[in-house]
């Protein structure tokens, strides 16, 4: 550890350095606004599955609270990915096979709006957002 | 140093472009859509208000900053351009121009030509429950004024020959407008409407495909508000402000559009009390006296021009001609209030959903 | 003479960039972090920039990203493109550094620098391709782990070439 500190050049520590303070700043970042939403509860948050060709859908997440998973089958250029919403959770179940590294098969469970699950071969992105439930006007 | 030796300094220059020309096709052959290349510069809603046609405008564009911000100064200039043009207050304008003219022709602007071609259309269609000539008889009201005041039955019948949209005499081949002496214009029940289009179209003009534009209630919007997501749209309960529930609105009929208008009429827009009395400023053309049997009714029509004549048209009609009008327009849908019922046309209640 | 010697040297560092690959497919690094990867195959990248300079180490980099590709079965798929773009990235970057600033960073800071860039060219990619700012959520996690095995990869980079015979790195 030493040795390897006596190798380092100030301009090594100094990038290092505030390569984690960046990182640090951006991690919390995200964090902040998470704990703000937290006490919006289940009630006023919904699923959001966006396809490669722009299509959306939106899946409110208090109807995930029942006995049976949600499966939501979701067509991409690779095949079908198999979403599964349940008690208020949503991850990508299964990835098709042709997707070689199934990174977001193993993304896992996301439960609050924060980081989406992104599959960049099959084109299909899934998060959670707070449901704006305002209207954009009156007419009178 | 160099590997190897042979090489000529160019090849190393070929490699690497022919290197960022894959990774460039193959990003864009996998893209979706445009590709956004700033950050900074995300989708939003971008909204500005500004008063006009003595209300309030709103509008709203969900694009990236740098497109919204100037679409958005550039469409209130354009509708206020047009505000101006049928403010019959103002003496300059096309209105004022028509309605001074003494009985002798006036050139005019093929979009006011097209407006006053659908407003005389629809008093047909209506049966004169609308009509733009109706001015004589707002100014004996006086509504909007100090001296508003309920006239005498004399005065109104002698004003009601004055109000006939059939005298209207257009000619869309030469831009011309013809209304005899006597008689006067006022578009206060399409004028919103028609500058909401105008803005609908600057904004399409400009490459926007998705926004919103309230002016005092009359509402169009344009494509979704983000993927998947319709703009939400209240419709004011009638009742008094005063009453302190001014903005209350309808829960269950909140209507979701990715296109098409709406515009409500009711009669707790412009109102003077007189010995117990309320009297609207929506006057039955065809009586002189305002009309009575609804609290609001809320049209939905592709053009805000016609959801606006339309809304005006069936207040003035009532509850069964005016559900009749609803029913046998295409295209046009409809919500009615009265003391203490409601009634939605099939094709309304399915945009609640 | 020094040419043939070059040649089969560039062949080992590519070879060896591939086996670092495998043994890096093992991990279940992607299971803490979606798409991270340690990046071990920077160590064959960032030597051969050292030995034979841009037109060696680019070298390399291209036969190892195609070779891989090939083995993995992902040529032209998108994870081609994602390691193409973050290996150009980060290439351009370790090579600017250690050309013109080679007093300044020790390969240890040029191969952090270098497998940061790694991690942002293929984020900006993915951005690129799936239209979805989320996805830099990601981002100061894949620098913070960036930062542990840039360090070990330039160490490892430093001590390798310090074993090796000093004519190797005198080009023809």
């Amino acid at each position: 550890m030493k040795r390897l500190w006596n190798y380092l050049t100030i301009y090594d520590k100094v990038l290092i350095i505030s390569l984690i303070m960046i990182s640090g700043i951006f991690m919390l970042t995200p964090l902040v606004g998470l704990l703000s939403e937290q006490d919006r509860g289940n009630q006023e948050k919904e699923i959001v599955i966006q396809t490669g060709d722009g299509r959306v859908q939106r899946i409110l997440l208090e109807n995930t609270f029942q006995e049976e998973a949600l499966i939501i089958p979701v067509e991409g250029p690779l095949g079908i990915s198999y979403i599964e919403a349940h008690q208020g959770r949503v991850r990508i179940k299964e990835a098709p096979p042709a997707d070689p590294l199934k990174i977001c098969e193993h993304t896992g469970w996301i439960e609050q709006a924060g980081p989406p699950i992104i599959c960049v071969p099959n084109k299909i992105s899934v998060w959670i957002e707070d449901k704006e439930s305002e209207l954009d006007g009156v007419s009178w | 140093m160099g590997f190897p030796g042979s090489w000529k300094k160019y090849t190393v220059m070929i490699i690497i472009l022919i290197v960022l020309v894959i990774i460039a096709g193959g990003v864009s052959y996998f893209r979706n859509g445009r590709v956004k290349f700033l950050l900074w510069d995300r989708k939003g809603i971008y909204s500005q208000q500004e008063f006009m046609m003595d209300t309030i405008v709103t509008v709203k564009i969900a694009d990236t900053k740098s497109r919204s911000e100037p679409a958005l100064t550039e469409t209130f200039h354009e509708m206020r351009r047009w505000a101006d043009r049928l403010d019959r207050f103002k003496p300059t304008s096309e209105i004022s121009r028509i309605n001074h003219s003494q009985g002798k022709p006036v050139k005019v602007t093929a979009e006011v030509i097209y407006l006053l071609e659908q407003a005389r259309e629809y008093s047909r269609l209506s049966k004169q429950a609308f009509d733009p000539t109706i001015a004589p008889l707002v100014e004996l009201w006086g509504f909007g004024q100090e001296k508003q005041r309920v006239p005498e039955d004399e005065e109104i019948k002698q004003l009601l020959v004055k109000t006939d949209y059939r005298r209207l005499i257009l000619d869309p081949g030469e831009n011309s407008v013809l209304l005899p002496a006597g008689m006067s214009l006022d578009l206060g029940g399409a004028a919103k409407g028609f500058v909401v289009d105008q803005g609908i179209k600057k904004l399409l003009a400009l490459g926007i495909k998705s926004a919103y534009i309230n002016a005092g209630g009359t509402i169009r919007v344009i494509g979704n508000k983000a993927p998947g997501q319709c703009w939400s749209i209240g419709i004011r309960k009638p009742q008094i402000a005063e009453e302190g529930k001014g903005s209350d609105y309808y829960n269950n009929y909140i209507v979701k559009l990715n296109q098409g208008s709406l515009a409500t009429s009711g009669d707790y827009e412009r109102y003077f009390i007189e010995e117990g009395v309320r009297y609207s400023h929506l006057l039955d053309p065809r009586t002189g006296y305002p009309a009575r049997e609804l609290k609001s009714a809320t049209i939905y029509a592709e053009q805000a021009l016609l959801a606006d004549i339309l809304s005006t048209a069936v207040f003035v009609l009532g509850w069964r001609q005016g559900q009749e009008l609803i029913n046998n327009l295409p295209g046009i849908e409809g919500f009615l209030v009265r003391d203490g019922s409601v009634w939605s046309s099939e094709g309304f209640t399915d945009l609640t959903k | 003479m020094v040419k043939t010697r070059q040649i089969a040297i560039i062949g080992l560092l590519v070879s060896i960039g591939l086996f670092l690959h495998l043994i890096e497919a093992m991990l279940p690094l992607k299971l803490i972090i979606p798409g991270a990867k340690l990046g071990l195959a920077n160590i064959v990248i960032l030597m051969g920039l050292v030995l034979f300079g841009f037109r060696g180490g680019g070298l390399i980099l291209l036969l190892r990203i195609l070779l891989t590709s090939i083995l993995a079965g992902t040529l032209l798929t998108i994870n081609f493109y994602l390691s193409l773009a973050g290996g150009v990235l980060s290439f351009g970057v370790m090579y600017f550094l250690y050309t013109y600033w080679r007093d300044r960073f020790s390969l240890v800071g040029i191969s952090v620098a270098g497998a940061v860039s790694h991690n942002l060219g293929q984020l900006v990619t993915s951005y690129l391709i799936i239209d979805n700012p989320g996805i830099f959520y990601y981002w100061p996690y894949l620098v913070l782990l960036a930062i542990p095995t840039g360090i070990s990869v330039g160490l490892v980079s430093y001590f390798s070439l310090s074993y090796l015979p000093t004519e190797l790195s005198k080009g023809g």
